[in-house]
């Protein structure tokens, strides 16, 4: 009796410190990009005001952090890569146990499509693996997967993500965290695909789950008070697309909410600038300019507090300086003339580009595009013809084109450009900025406030 | 239901916990009930078999052991029809689920090259797991008590949980009436020496087998699947590895199988004794699946005459033994070559150390050197090594191609280029097997000096032992193949 009593308590401290063990290990093991993109949403501790759901197009499209520079807005982007809409509407249930928005937005693309999740697994695992083991958890996974298999894998990832142990890296010690309150920004610059729109009366009247998802997404919302806006995000879509995008106006005005579809919004992005690829993303130059569009609308139509006064989310601020850093590294790591140019929009940076005179780019149509996307570029089309150099100079408020080499006199210090036998030199303030072989055809040159080079791009 | 998977560990877990809860009396009916759900997890319909397997078998021990008591006219003769009509219908049993079809086509094989009709059948049910095993098993206990060896066992509840045990019904190790049953009969209380030990053994089960069996399958079934692209020293070494990779499939199932059964109080016998260390194909067979080869011993060789029919009668009864043990692996053909080239080793061994006695070649004292037994246990290995290439291949013209491969295609530079790890282990995976495959060697060589760790393990400080266990749990469940994208992680021996 004695030894049987010393084996249970044996077992009972194995078992404390197996457990144990085996949490450190499944900490260690696990994909952290799930972490990465939604721990900042977990460790908030106030309510948020505006929610983001659905598929990459939103993801990558609609930026919080622009959200609160530019209005104020209090919100999280929880779009994942290839979320189907009953995945969106999992993920919203999953999101909802933890906070109550004012408004949920959901990106209505793929809605006709026939499967309820991504077929690539690890999409789905992004959406899911932060969201501790809950009821409504395994009700997602249950719902959105029929083999066992599968559902083990989302139900104790340790079945699957113990393959790891052979390509653990430094991230999977040192955590870290997006700064994108979920969104994940797209850097480059693609040429997109023609396209027309079609009338915005014909759309594809088939049933389809993501419909019936779409309306238990909107309902599960008002049961709460939630608002809720549907949107179907700017790309080169299909007539498919268009008519499967379309039909959402029915269910939009079937349960009373807006949909703001902006591919009807023409002005908004530019498709030769604001695409990270052919068919479908918008870069971050084009997720900024919806960003700015959405944020009005939700201003104007819902009622969103402007939240930068609010004590409450003081840290808020700290969050947006480390966005900041983020996209100063983006453009300093830059190695791309054109994904830097795209970068710059709407940034309060300055510094210059210079192409020498009779350079092929001066051709090409999505540099000049580029350039007026940072409104420079209106005398690319002058130094062309007169076979000149074209220089121009930006800054906060300062916008300088010129074609001939000269002083120029900025806010942030006379900028020359000399030349000698060897290379051509950009000086600030007699300082050499940037310096070019004489064979390189364009530089381009970004300086922070303190006039200091973050990056420098000579080709 | 798979040992290596989640529900077997909740399921064992549960089994433990009400199996120490519960009355004495009743445990076996629990053990029952648990070894009935246990096999329905597999096919529902099968049980039925198992039932009709375990009734036929139990009623005819009880018809053999009154005719026995009673000592009728005849009475000799009637155990014999008895046993036989038991052994047939048995063996009939799994005859059809297991060898109609290998036969129907063999025999159409034969009819369509001498231009005659075949045979058009379709005959197409699923094997039902472990019928080899408990078959066997059942008719082991039938000749033990024709025999007299043991007496009929009257309590159906026994007899069906000997037939049906869930530890031993999928891949043995083929119990003796004379073992496992006897132990039902016995009042088993709880062993703190025998759980450890228990536990420790089922600790290495699964290090053998989620660790290395599983992992070395990967490489192994890559290029058997693809010989062309992955021939010459890729297959040299998948035949290597492959030894082991079977090795560890098996002993880890069975160590899993025999460590479970010691935390519930039982000791089922012995499977596998460092195989690897023999030093002929004879001893080798005598420290592998030692359940099967000494059922085969004792209920096929010796009835058959054994040794006791002059040589070429020693020769035939071990060529017959062995071909049947093929043959019971699997409805193939290359199994049989498989156990029949394994025959061909141990009829020319034999003759060999008879050729030997005879002329007196090499003295003893060279024999007992480390070189020599060293070169011994490598033939051995070697020898083995070779006809498993049979056993693994889809058929015969894939090991003959297989080995035509090895023979033919030289690139020994995939051991330097890195391209080894192109078929589907990495380098750190091949790693784990090479530190795996050592820690196996050196367990072995304790097992064959008969060096046993549990009592000096059950010395150390609780905080020493807690910290090996839980540490080696940890590892083998890191390290280990399991978990929903491992699919094809199962069990060798389970369809047979």
């Amino acid at each position: 009796m004695k030894r049987n009593k010393k084996f249970i308590i044996e077992m009972f401290f194995l078992a404390i410190v197996t457990i144990t063990l085996f949490f450190c290990v499944i900490n260690l093991t696990e994909r952290k990009d799930s972490d990465f993109k939604y721990t900042p949403f977990f460790e908030e501790e106030n309510e948020f005001d505006v929610l983001f759901f659905g598929n990459s197009h939103i993801m990558n499209g609609v930026l919080p952090m622009e959200l609160w520079n530019e209005y104020g807005i209090v919100s999280y982007n929880f779009g994942g890569h290839g979320n189907r809409v009953p995945t969106s509407y999992w993920v919203l249930k999953n999101v909802l146990d933890y906070k109550k928005p004012k408004l949920v937005v959901i990106d209505i693309y793929m809605i006709m499509d026939k499967e309820k999740v991504s077929p690539k697994m690890e999409y789905a695992h992004l959406s899911f693996d932060c969201f501790p083991l809950s009821q409504t958890k395994i009700n997602a996974i249950n719902d959105l997967f029929e083999e066992k298999s599968q559902r083990l894998e989302f139900l104790f990832d340790f079945s699957l993500y113990h393959n790891r142990w052979e390509e653990l890296k430094k991230e999977d010690f040192i955590k870290n965290y997006t700064v994108e309150k979920g969104a994940e920004s797209k850097i480059g610059v693609s040429e997109t695909r023609n396209f027309s729109l079609i009338e915005r009366s014909i759309y594809n009247n088939d049933d389809s789950e993501g419909k019936e998802y779409l309306c238990k997404m909107i309902e599960e919302c008002k049961n709460l008070g939630i608002e809720v806006l549907l949107v179907n995000m700017p790309y080169p879509a299909t007539n498919s697309a268009q008519k499967d995008a379309n039909v959402v106006d029915g269910i939009a005005q079937k349960y009373n909410v807006d949909y703001l579809n902006f591919l009807y919004e023409t002005d908004c992005v530019n498709y030769i600038t604001d695409f990270y690829d052919s068919d479908s993303h918008l870069n971050m130059s084009g997720a900024k300019k919806v960003s700015k569009k959405l944020g009005k609308y939700l201003v104007d139509n819902y009622k969103i507090e402007d939240r930068r006064n609010d004590n409450t989310y003081c840290d808020w601020h700290e969050d947006y300086k480390n966005y900041i850093s983020y996209k100063e590294e983006l453009i300093s790591n830059q190695s791309s003339l054109y994904n830097l140019l795209m970068l710059l929009y709407d940034e309060e940076k300055q510094g210059f580009v210079y192409v020498k005179a009779g350079s092929d780019i001066l051709k090409d149509e999505l540099f000049a595009q580029l350039l007026y996307n940072i409104d420079v570029g209106i005398k690319v089309e002058e130094a062309l013809q007169k076979r000149k150099d074209y220089i121009a100079i930006f800054g906060s408020d300062l916008r300088i084109e010129i074609l001939e080499p000269q002083l120029c006199e900025t806010d942030f210090g006379n900028i020359n450009i000399v030349r000698d036998d060897e290379k051509i030199y950009v000086t600030l303030n007699d300082e050499v900025l940037a310096e070019m072989e004489l064979d390189d055809k364009v530089c381009v040159s970004v300086l922070d406030a303190d006039a200091d080079v973050i990056s420098v791009i000579c080709e | 239901m798979l040992f290596n998977s989640i529900n077997f560990f909740v399921f064992f877990l549960i089994i433990l916990l009400m199996y120490y809860i519960i009355p004495i009396k009743f445990r076996h009916i629990w053990l029952l009930i648990s070894s009935y759900y246990f096999y329905m997890q597999w096919n529902v319909s099968y049980i039925l078999l198992l039932f009709s397997s375990t009734i036929l078998t139990y009623i005819a021990g009880i018809c053999i052991g009154r005719l026995e008591f009673k000592k009728n006219d005849n009475y000799i003769i009637k155990k014999k029809i008895c046993v036989a009509l038991t052994v047939i219908a048995n063996l009939g049993i799994l005859f059809l689920f297991k060898y109609y079809n290998f036969t129907v086509d063999s025999v159409n094989c034969l009819l369509s090259k001498m231009n005659l009709s075949i045979i058009d059948t379709n005959f197409n049910l699923l094997l039902p797991v472990g019928i080899s095993f408990y078959t066997f098993q059942a008719l082991g206990y039938i000749i033990d008590v024709y025999r007299g060896n043991t007496e009929p066992q009257k309590d159906f509840i026994k007899y069906a949980l000997f037939v049906s045990f869930f530890l031993t019904i999928n891949a043995g190790p083929i119990e003796r009436s004379t073992n496992l049953l006897k132990q039902f009969e016995e009042k088993r209380t709880f062993d703190y020496y025998k759980a450890y030990e228990g536990i420790g053994l089922m600790i290495w089960g699964y290090f053998l087998k989620l660790v290395l069996a599983d992992r070395i399958a990967i490489f192994v079934n890559t290029t058997y699947e693809d010989i062309e692209t992955y021939g010459g020293t890729f297959l040299l070494v998948a035949v290597f590895l492959y030894g082991f990779q079977i090795y560890c499939d098996f002993s880890g199932y069975s160590a899993m199988a025999i460590g479970a059964a010691k935390i519930l109080g039982y000791d089922l016998m012995e499977n596998f004794n460092a195989p690897y260390l023999s030093k002929s194909v004879a001893e080798f067979w005598r420290r592998w699946h030692i359940s099967l080869s000494s059922w085969f011993k004792d209920y096929l060789y010796i009835p058959l005459g054994g040794n006791r029919k002059g040589i070429i009668g020693k020769y035939k009864n071990l060529m017959i033994v062995f071909l049947l043990s093929g043959l019971w692996h699997g409805a193939s053909w290359n199994f049989v070559v498989w156990g029949g080239l394994n025959g061909i080793y141990q009829v020319v061994g034999e003759e060999f150390k008879r050729v030997k006695k005879k002329t007196k070649i090499l003295s003893k004292n060279k024999s007992n050197t480390f070189s020599n037994k060293l070169l011994q246990v490598m033939s051995t290995f070697f020898l083995i090594d070779f006809a498993w290439i049979f056993f693994r291949a889809d058929n015969f013209m894939h090991a003959l191609d297989i080995i035509k491969s090895i023979c033919t295609t030289w690139n020994p530079w995939v051991f330097i280029d890195g391209s080894l790890y192109t078929a589907g282990l990495s380098r750190a995976s091949f790693n784990v097997v090479f530190f795996g495959i050592i820690l196996l060697i050196m367990n072995d060589v304790l097992k064959y000096r008969k060096i046993k760790l549990t009592q000096k393990f059950l010395e150390q400080s609780i905080w020493f032992r807690t910290c090996i266990i839980s540490v080696s749990i940890v590892l083998i469940a890191l390290i280990g193949i399991w978990g929903g994208s491992y699919n094809a992680s199962n069990f060798i021996y389970f369809q047979f």
